[in-house]
């Protein structure tokens, strides 16, 4: 008796010290992600006063929309094109800013700026820079006879003038992580590796990069995620154009539930959405993390 | 061939000398030690050796060539890490053949290599585990397994048994001596432990604050310790020293200890080159303290009345605490003695176990003056 | 991991946020008192009835540079200084599109402001929503048609379904050809004769245009199809009827002007290929690296302040007539609000809309003034005399037509948008695109026309 009550105490003092977040949690997570559910199966938009439930009208009618197809090929295309060349580049750059001796600050600061920045104030900043004729990266492009490119005007550059400024943006940001992980990894692992005669590529191949899977595993699934979460540059630069050829999946459920006010399809897309992020993770989570060494 | 020498080497580090001039020859097969507190270089030292660490200045060589600036890899040398610096993402199996496929051995050597090191470490039915799944001391082997297969002439240890417990530790004390002796590796081996460092080597240098205060094969340096601090270094308990002053009478001559205003005096036979007078420190190993009978004088000195402090019995032998002079000594006998706090016995100790340091720089001053009389016994067979 | 599926969480937060939250209630603080009401509050206590004290909320959109914030809540002082029984609480609410969203959300919330400013173009979405109320009754107790006969009827077409008054025009723009005197000098052109047809726009661009210069730009981000409304009009008649229920994207006029757009960039080289960008377009004029633009009058004070050159404004041309669509915002009145508000509500609109606060809302912040009589007023002849280029969107407007507008106009307007974009880009031609922006709007209208 008196082992359960004290049991059961302790017990209660768990549950109240979790209490506070759990009730925030149910609150901001698990309420809304329902009332998304059950808004989904509803049609929920000008046309109809009151909103009514119309089964699995909103995803039959996402599914014959060709601009849902285009977006969601969009973010395919931008989470291919940012998210393995974000991680690489802030492995590299962590790496050398990992070895670099003199200015290391100096060094980490520079490659972390763009992170501190916020997305609108990126956004407005690249929009100047892909400006034809007089924008930065005219300029440059003068150079190759080139300079009146109209970058974000035109269907086929602007995903990749997208993707090359997410890029610039992330990377800093995932260089933190990696710098992180490199701290843990063990000087002597190196010094055993050089008594060895290994040469520094072989050092990376066979020590760091499989040391640092950890941190390769968490920065990809944040990198993915990030691919579908970023949306706010749209707005500024191209707010999806030229014909949705740089609209992403948020965008365009933000344009449904905002300028179409299309309540129900909107909740049906971000439905898909995060079904899609979830597997996404999952799929990462189940068959990658078996191959990879945690400490 | 793998004859190692340091010629003066220093390590600088900003303006501080953290090694000073270090010197030594280790010979072929040989199994020095360096030994000392923590900071007092030697860990230092052995990365200089393997090239981890720039030497500053001095030269370093190895088998007779400069090896100054020549990187770790071109050294012929293989190294044992204090945390054993196994790769955790890789199996044992891997871990070993980990440098002769950076080397690009042949791949039935490698086999025939890890088979080898394996079966001598016993260590082959764990060749598919990870490191995380072993015990300290299997990872401990895998680590010498690793330096053992790469045969190279020399291996450099960095305290490499200091995250085993007691027990464990003896024991690998004697298998890697084994081990040396059997593959006739020029062993360079770093510790804290004076207790390694009397064990295992063939030599030892004792180091302090970067400075060498004796290199010589252990019994040496435990029975001549060249000054103070390699005396109190050395041994468990260490030895037991006391300030004294010295009082020159032909062969009556001895040390005078003042203890509370009383004085007592222990004629220690006849010290050349020690002046009327002069400060000198007293020092006596625990094991060289003997009870004796009240009047009974130990041969060429003088008995002191003692009152018992504390007793440690070990089973084979007993630790009796007291103080001489208001430091505390410790007497280690043979055998199971049940003496009492507050006891008042009789020790006493042969004079020529007796050492003498001078009392301003610690130097052993009788080196000279006494000789070797059958301290160091013949194992008879 | 933690931090992983801590993360994960946060997308799923961000998501359900941004679709759940908005149907639920979100409450909008409107504590902003304004110093003038407060120190009214003392004066009524001689009236003969003890006069309930009306509060109104007024939620307003800033679109445009300046300090806009400041003279509407100076406005707004000043209504609350000459009504001391009213007290109007302004609510800056950000961009038109930020504002419809929180209108939308107190509509929805049950706690809707009593007046708010939104783009003239959403009078459909708020019929949809049921969330306006029309003001027939309250013009007619206060003088009737007099006062509404005033504003220029291009203004008026967006705030009239079925012949009742949804809304009162405000800050209203049209679009205007500015064009570089200089340049038009530098190429032998007449600086005091603007391309009055397309011909003469096609033909004067295509001579302005030289290494670093284009002859002209056309905006076509964002607002893609208010540019190409204008062209439609030049060339025949509206995009859509003035219900909001109907379509007329497929006609060959309307192909026509899709194509005479293209080609000013495909067959001219007069103009960038691609889209180009609204907001660079004025930077393009002031850099002088277009001689020509197509932009709202609401950037006038902004080109007038920064050109290095002498420009001029102009009518854009025509095609088988002159024609351009209005924009901006009116005000609206919302629903569940009693009588009394109503009646303060309409007077402080009232008060916001009087012929000399109309001039001098032009002339501090661009837009063209709403009605007749504020073309009346000496400050606004002084200022028209001063700068002529003031008056040419005043004039222009005998050619103005309503705003594109329809119901679900977000989704209409985005389909034609998008095949606009898709024409421009050169990935689809003009009449096929136009086609099947039809077909697509029919079925976003299809419901309303039950």
């Amino acid at each position: 008796m008196e082992a359960q009550r004290a049991k059961w105490k302790v017990n209660m003092y768990a549950w109240l010290l979790l209490l506070p977040s759990l009730i925030f949690l149910l609150l901001f997570t698990f309420y809304p992600v329902l009332q998304t559910i059950i808004l989904s199966f509803h049609q929920a938009d000008l046309g109809s006063p009151e909103p009514f439930f119309n089964g699995v009208d909103n995803y039959k009618l996402m599914l014959e929309d060709d601009v849902f197809w285009k977006v969601l090929s969009n973010n395919i295309w931008f989470a291919l094109g940012t998210v393995p060349t974000s991680t690489a580049l802030a492995l590299g750059m962590a790496l050398f800013a990992n070895k670099v001796l003199r200015g290391k600050g100096f060094v980490r600061t520079a490659y972390f700026y763009p992170t501190i920045v916020p997305m609108i104030a990126v956004a407005n900043i690249w929009l100047f820079i892909y400006t034809p004729e007089y924008g930065a990266l005219s300029h440059v492009m003068e150079w190759f006879g080139k300079g009146d490119m109209n970058w974000l005007g035109d269907q086929t550059y602007v995903m990749w003038a997208m993707i090359f400024m997410v890029i610039w943006k992330e990377a800093g940001y995932f260089m933190i992580f990696y710098l992180a992980g490199l701290q843990n990894i063990s000087q002597e692992l190196y010094e055993s590796a050089a008594m060895e005669g290994a040469s520094s590529w072989t050092v990376f191949r066979r020590v760091t990069f499989p040391l640092l899977m950890p941190t390769t595993m968490f920065v990809s699934i944040i990198a993915f995620t990030n691919s579908f979460k970023l949306v706010d540059h749209l707005v500024i630069m191209t707010k999806g154009g030229p014909d949705n050829a740089s609209n992403l999946l948020l965008y365009y459920i933000y344009e449904t539930a905002f300028s179409f006010w299309d309540q129900g399809m909107a909740s049906a897309l971000t439905i898909v959405m995060v079904v899609l992020l979830l597997a996404v993770a999952a799929i990462q989570f189940f068959s990658l993390d078996k191959k990879i060494h945690y400490n | 061939m793998a004859e190692v020498e340091l010629r003066r080497i220093s390590k600088m580090y900003e303006q501080q000398k953290v090694v000073n001039e270090v010197s030594a020859v280790i010979e072929p097969g040989e199994f020095f030690v360096l030994v000392g507190p923590s900071g007092c270089g030697k860990s230092t030292t052995l990365r200089m050796i393997a090239g981890l660490e720039e030497i500053s200045g001095g030269d370093l060589l190895i088998g007779g060539k400069q090896m100054n600036h020549t990187p770790p890899s071109g050294r012929n040398i293989s190294m044992v890490f204090q945390n054993y610096a196994l790769y955790p993402h890789l199996t044992v199996k891997e871990n070993i053949l980990f440098g002769l496929q950076v080397r690009k051995v042949n791949k039935q050597e490698q086999i025939k290599r890890l088979n080898q090191v394996a079966e001598m470490l016993g260590i082959a039915h764990l060749l598919q585990r990870k490191p995380r799944e072993l015990s300290g001391g299997q990872r401990q082997r895998v680590a010498l397994g690793r330096a053992i297969v790469s045969q190279h002439p020399i291996c450099l240890m960095d305290e490499p048994l200091s995250n085993l417990d007691a027990k464990l530790r003896g024991h690998m004390r004697t298998e890697i001596r084994r081990l040396q002796q059997e593959l006739g590796i020029t062993m360079i081996y770093v510790t804290h432990d004076q207790v390694e460092a009397m064990t295992m080597g063939d030599r030892m240098m004792v180091l302090r604050d970067g400075e060498v205060q004796q290199v010589g094969r252990p019994l040496d340096v435990y029975n001549h310790p060249a000054n103070l601090f390699v005396a109190e270094f050395t041994g468990a308990p260490p030895m037991n020293t006391v300030q004294a002053v010295w009082r020159n009478n032909g062969d009556r001559s001895g040390v005078e200890l003042t203890d509370q205003g009383s004085t007592t005096f222990l004629p220690l036979g006849s010290f050349a080159g020690i002046k009327e007078g002069a400060h000198v420190v007293l020092g006596v190993r625990p094991e060289a303290l003997q009870p004796v009978e009240e009047g009974q004088k130990a041969p060429g000195s003088g008995a002191l009345a003692i009152k018992v402090q504390g007793v440690e019995i070990l089973g084979s032998e007993t630790i009796v605490e007291f103080t001489v002079s208001g430091k505390l000594w410790k007497a280690k006998w043979n055998g199971q003695w049940t003496c009492k706090r507050g006891d008042i016995l009789h020790v006493g100790f042969h004079a020529e176990q007796a050492r003498l340091f001078d009392g301003n720089t610690g130097k052993n001053l009788a080196n000279v003056a006494v000789q070797e009389k059958g301290e160091i016994r013949e194992c008879v067979q | 991991m933690r931090t992983v599926t801590k993360s994960l969480f946060s997308v799923v937060m961000s998501l359900a946020l941004i679709t759940g939250c908005s149907t639920g209630n979100s409450t909008t603080s409107s504590n902003q008192t304004s110093p003038g009401g407060q120190n009214n509050q003392t004066a009524p206590a001689a009236e003969t009835k003890p006069a309930e004290k009306t509060e109104l909320s007024f939620y307003y959109p800033v679109a445009v540079g300046g300090p806009l914030t400041k003279i509407v809540d100076g406005m707004a002082e000043e209504f609350n200084k000459e009504n001391p029984n009213i007290t109007v609480k302004p609510v800056y609410t950000g961009s038109y599109q930020d504002t419809t969203t929180k209108v939308q959300a107190a509509v929805q919330g049950k706690t809707p402001p009593d007046v708010a400013v939104m783009l003239s173009t959403e009078l459909h979405t708020m019929m949809d929503m049921d969330a306006i109320i029309p003001l027939d009754d309250l013009i007619a107790k206060d003088g009737g048609s007099d006062y509404i006969n005033d504003f220029f009827p291009g203004f008026m077409a967006n705030s009239q379904v079925d012949g009742k008054t949804y809304s009162i025009p405000f800050q209203r723009s049209t679009i205007v050809l500015y064009y570089n005197k200089e340049a038009f000098k530098e190429v032998g052109l007449d600086p005091e004769k603007p391309p009055a047809t397309w011909d003469e726009l096609a033909e004067y661009a295509a001579k302005l245009k030289k290494d670093g210069r284009w002859g002209i730009e056309i905006p076509s981000s964002g607002f893609t199809y208010w540019m190409y409304q204008a062209l439609a009009l030049q060339n025949g008649k509206n995009l859509m009827s003035q219900d909001g229920k109907e379509v007329y994207f497929d006609t060959p006029e309307n192909a026509e002007a899709l194509q005479y757009w293209v080609d000013l960039a495909k067959k001219h080289q007069a103009m960038p290929e691609g889209v180009i960008e609204w907001a660079t377009v004025p930077s393009d004029f002031l850099e002088g690296k277009t001689a020509m633009m197509f932009h709202t009058t609401g950037n006038l004070t902004n080109v007038k302040n920064n050109a290095k050159f002498d420009f001029g404004v102009a009518f854009l041309p025509a095609k088988k007539n002159f024609g351009s669509p209005t924009g901006g915002g009116n005000f609206y009145m919302f629903k569940g609000i009693d009588a009394n508000k109503q009646e303060a509500a309409w007077k402080f609109i009232r008060f916001m809309t009087e012929p000399k606060r109309a001039a001098q809302w032009s002339i501090d912040t661009g837009y063209v003034a709403t009605r007749n009589s504020a073309y009346e007023e000496d400050i606004m002849k002084q200022y028209v005399k001063d700068f002529p280029a003031a008056k040419v969107a005043r004039d222009q407007l005998e050619y103005g037509h309503a705003e594109f507008s329809t119901h679900n106009n977000g989704k209409v307007t985005k389909v034609l948008n998008d095949n606009l974009q898709a024409v421009i880009t050169g990935q689809a031609e003009p009449a096929a695109a136009l086609k099947k922006a039809q077909e697509e709007a029919d079925k976003i209208l299809a419901p309303f026309n039950k």
